[in-house]
């Protein structure tokens, strides 16, 4: 009876017919037990709809930084590799340089005009607008929202999530208060547009920004956002002031440049709070607390902390040592302990590497050459990434400082640490600011051309 | 598999395009003994959009080295040309995220004096992600994320006259790649179509401080 595996059209009536009679003869407890069995299946089953693979399938979640460089140069690396990238995301727009927009030193077009589509086509993969729900590694399966897709090699490459009871907010009402009203501005798009929008329609008075603890995505950026907003108030005399108020007993990347800025530029407009470590906010009554002051804001940027992706968690790829949640690789080779086929970039990966995009770039070469040798039955020496981070301190005239670092391996201490020919240039001049922006245009190049 | 051989082997052995004379922005030969050795001379070869340095090292830069491109073949480098073989030209194109000197600036700079990130002059430093040549050697890279040199333009130096011929690129050259980058900005600036025209009989070059308002050095 059953050695045909097709269903004919009746067949199908006929157990289409048997569900719906269950569904309707259910009642009480049964029936959400075969509500939830239909929800089920939607998602599940359903094959994505994508041509057959034409040599091995590696499929890499999440176009920021990191997946777009190793959609890119792991097809360059081995062209058999058949590349699909998943992106929920339907457009593209930058979250590094986002600061400079706040100072209208770039427009939206600078983030923004960059697309998925090229960038595939120009690459040679396929790009698959989804979001990835679950992951059967035994199976070498990948859910999205679009249906399944079979991997022979999946790079998880989803960024960061915040984790809010880092600043003692844990009730889910308050955490939606303040991603909706004060976001920080280290992820969605949307954030900087809100953001930019409190900035140039502030009244006057107090904005805090403030600064997380924990290795957090872009460790100068909220000292650079400090400078973009102090000098557009400067130049647009809004009697306003920003308060830096900082986990951290000092500024945590190129303090001294900072520092001089603040000092020498922003002497009327930015104060700094090292030290503050926040212990909740009153979102209603706009008050920050920390352990010995209460502050109250305007307006503010509120960043939590950060933590791996939350699909990192869901797919049970947490490193038991991470205190961010980040996932459990093989530092080297990023692939997940005891999986081959599955690897984790950019800045859910557990090393203590500054998560930006310089880092998540450089590793995301490194990473498609570790994935091209894999697929070819060959291994390749490790390669530090890059830390290169221009930080944009004064608007007018255009002036930045930069640091320029690269990391080793510490065998005694078994940790990464800063390798020694790592550089800070902590005197902001105009060629750093204009070679701030270059910076950015080189690596939307990269990703998309 | 041959199809794929001859290609790599093309971009990085020496590419023709049309031999052109190097002349003076009133159409007069260059001579290569009256360039100044205090800043680059830049010049649009092979094509209308594509700037290459000119620069006179002040002192000879010999051939011999042995060079990667980025694509991992190997090449020979020519030596500079000239009475005192000290003049060089290289594709002014970054061979890390193509930056490249356009009328309002320019990232990629040659330093005569030193260089902050390079700790030395004489270098070709790009700005934009800290690379840094050495124009001396075949343009190799000294530090920084570029992946290979800056591709040469191969000159070609008539003794009798003192004058100079571009005659073609090689180690690497990174055009498609630069003309897919910058599509939409080079029919912007030129016109559809245009940057890809090639230049003929003559290159007209100018000091750097003309081609570029800002040059940003690092
Ligand atoms: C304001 C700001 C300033 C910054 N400044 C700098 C700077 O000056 N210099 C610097 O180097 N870096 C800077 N950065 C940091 C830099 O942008 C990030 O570190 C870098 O982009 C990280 O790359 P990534 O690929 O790991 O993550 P992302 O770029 O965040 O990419 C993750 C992608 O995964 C997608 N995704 C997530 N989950 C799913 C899912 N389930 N299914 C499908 N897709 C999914 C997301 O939509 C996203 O596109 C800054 C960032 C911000 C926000
Ligand atoms: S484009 Fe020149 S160093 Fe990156």
């Amino acid at each position: 009876m059953n050695h045909n595996p097709k269903l004919t059209r009746r067949d199908f009536f006929k157990m289409s017919g048997a569900a719906a009679a269950t569904l309707a003869l259910g009642t009480g407890a049964s029936a959400p037990a075969n509500v939830q069995a239909a929800t089920l299946s939607l998602g599940t089953h359903v094959k994505a709809s994508l041509p057959k693979a034409k040599g091995p399938r590696l499929v890499v979640v999440g176009a920021g930084t990191s997946g777009l460089t190793i959609a890119k140069y792991a097809k360059k690396a081995y062209p058999r590799f058949d590349v699909v990238m998943v992106e929920k995301r339907d457009m593209y727009s930058s979250c590094f340089s986002s600061n400079l927009w706040y100072a209208d030193l770039i427009n939206l077009e600078f983030l923004a005009n960059h697309s998925f589509l090229d960038a595939a086509r120009n690459n040679h993969y396929i790009f698959f607008n989804a979001t990835c729900t679950g992951l059967d590694r035994a199976g070498r399966k990948l859910m999205t929202n679009m249906g399944e897709i079979d991997y022979d090699y999946l790079v998880l490459a989803p960024g960061i999530d915040y984790d809010y009871s880092r600043i003692g907010v844990s009730d889910a009402e308050s955490e939606t208060l303040l991603r909706t009203d004060y976001p920080a501005g280290w992820t969605m798009p949307t954030e900087h547009v809100t953001i930019r929008d409190k900035i140039h329609g502030f009244d006057g008075g107090l904005f805090i920004q403030t600064v997380p603890g924990g290795n957090y995505r872009c460790l100068p950026a909220p000292y650079e956002r400090a400078c973009m907003i102090a000098s557009y108030f400067k130049k647009n005399r809004i009697k306003g002031k920003v308060l830096v108020l900082d986990h951290n007993p000092d500024i945590t990347i190129k303090a001294k440049g900072f520092h001089a800025a603040f000092d020498e530029l922003y002497k009327d407009y930015i104060e700094y709070k090292p030290s503050a470590e926040i212990k909740g906010v009153d979102v209603a009554k706009k008050i920050i607390k920390t352990e010995f002051d209460s502050y109250r804001f305007d307006d503010a940027a509120i960043y939590p902390g950060v933590r791996g992706a939350r699909i990192i968690e869901t797919f049970g790829l947490v490193d038991p040592n991470s205190n961010q949640k980040e996932a459990n690789i093989d530092g080297f080779k990023y692939h997940v302990i005891g999986d081959e086929r599955v690897y984790v970039t950019g800045d859910s990966r557990p090393m203590p590497y500054s998560k930006s995009a310089n880092t998540a770039n450089t590793e995301g070469k490194y990473v498609a050459k570790v994935l091209a040798a894999h697929a070819q039955g060959k291994s390749i020496n490790w390669e530090s990434p890059r830390t290169l981070c221009y930080s944009m301190v004064n608007a007018d005239p255009m002036e930045a400082i930069s640091v320029d670092a690269g990391y080793a391996y510490d065998k005694k201490k078994k940790a990464f640490g800063f390798s020694s020919d790592t550089k800070l240039y902590e005197n902001r001049d105009q060629a750093k600011g204009r070679a701030t922006l270059e910076w950015a245009r080189g690596i939307y190049r990269d990703l998309f051309a | 598999m041959v199809a794929c051989f001859s290609k790599q082997a093309q971009a990085t052995e020496l590419t023709s395009f049309a031999r052109v004379k190097l002349v003076d922005a009133q159409g007069q030969p260059i001579k290569a003994s009256a360039l100044g050795s205090a800043e680059a001379y830049l010049f649009n070869y092979p094509y209308a959009s594509t700037p290459s340095f000119l620069i006179n090292l002040g002192k000879p830069a010999p051939d011999g080295n042995k060079l990667v491109a980025s694509d991992g073949n190997e090449y020979a480098w020519r030596g500079g040309v000239g009475a005192n073989k000290s003049v060089v030209a290289y594709t002014a194109i970054c061979a890390h995220q193509l930056a490249y000197p356009t009328r309002d600036a320019s990232l990629i700079t040659y330093n005569p004096n030193t260089s902050e990130i390079a700790g030395r002059g004489g270098v070709i430093t790009c700005c934009a992600h800290n690379s840094v040549y050495d124009p001396a050697q075949g343009a190799r890279v000294l530090s920084g994320p570029a992946a290979g040199p800056l591709s040469a333009v191969a000159l070609e130096y008539d003794v009798a006259t003192d004058e100079l011929y571009a005659t073609g690129v090689y180690g690497g050259t990174l055009f498609d790649d630069f003309f897919k980058a910058y599509k939409t900005q080079l029919n912007a600036e030129l016109g559809a179509g245009k940057a890809r025209e090639l230049v003929t009989a003559m290159a007209k070059v100018v000091p750097f401080a003309e081609y570029s308002k800002v040059r940003v050095q690092c």
